[in-house]
């Protein structure tokens, strides 16, 4: 199975780069560009990485999370936003994301951290796969 | 300033009236990237909300340009 990531972005050019780039890295894509399909998304598929824009329309950001933490399968977060205020930055902290990126995108320290969180997703399912395998 | 760049952020304000610098930018000027041979606008509206505008570069020196990364 491949890594799967889920791309939570509302602007249509940002979704478009996002995703030709983890298509780069051969992953599953599964995007959305509002609230309320990255809902119904997380109710109805597995998946190891979330890349959340902080100011989705129609997006509680905190309910997403406490779905996230429900997963039974560990699950990244990495928020992006273009908000740089106080106010939002400690609203992000608060919810404790894997990462949190600033826009514009550095793509340099985006790419490390993305390889990173993929590579110990891949280990993790791996991890799983043998261990459901001796118990069967 | 660039022209090309000049011309984007007049677009901008032309499509969204009230623009400013995304992130942690002080300038608009200083919301450019580069990904492949596109020029990349970034910039919020009142609401926060990031847009980027796109132009191509075409054969333009880009050496005095931000680059972020190729994405």
């Amino acid at each position: 199975m491949r890594c799967r990531v889920v791309i939570a972005e509302d602007d249509f050019f940002q979704r478009t780069i996002l995703s030709r780039y983890f298509e780069s890295l051969g992953t599953e894509l599964v995007t959305v560009h509002n609230g309320r399909s990255l809902t119904a998304v997380l109710c109805g598929i597995e998946f190891h990485l979330l890349v959340l824009d902080y100011n989705l329309p129609g997006a509680e950001v905190r309910q997403i999370f406490e779905k996230i933490n429900g997963c039974r399968q560990p699950v990244s977060v990495i928020v992006i936003t273009g908000d740089d205020s106080v106010g939002a930055q400690e609203s992000i902290r608060r919810l404790s994301p894997d990462f949190l990126f600033i826009k514009p995108l550095e793509m340099n320290d985006f790419d490390d951290v993305v390889r990173r969180v993929l590579k110990s997703s891949e280990t993790e399912y791996r991890h799983e796969a043998r261990e459901a395998r001796w118990t069967l | 300033m660039d022209p090309l760049a000049d011309s984007m952020i007049r677009e901008a304000r032309r499509l969204f009236r009230t623009i400013r610098p995304c992130g942690t930018r002080r300038s608009l000027y200083d919301c450019f990237t580069i990904k492949g041979d596109e020029l990349l606008m970034w910039f919020n509206t009142p609401d926060e909300s990031t847009h980027i505008l796109r132009r191509p570069l075409r054969g333009r020196d880009t050496t005095n340009m931000n680059q972020c990364g190729t994405l």
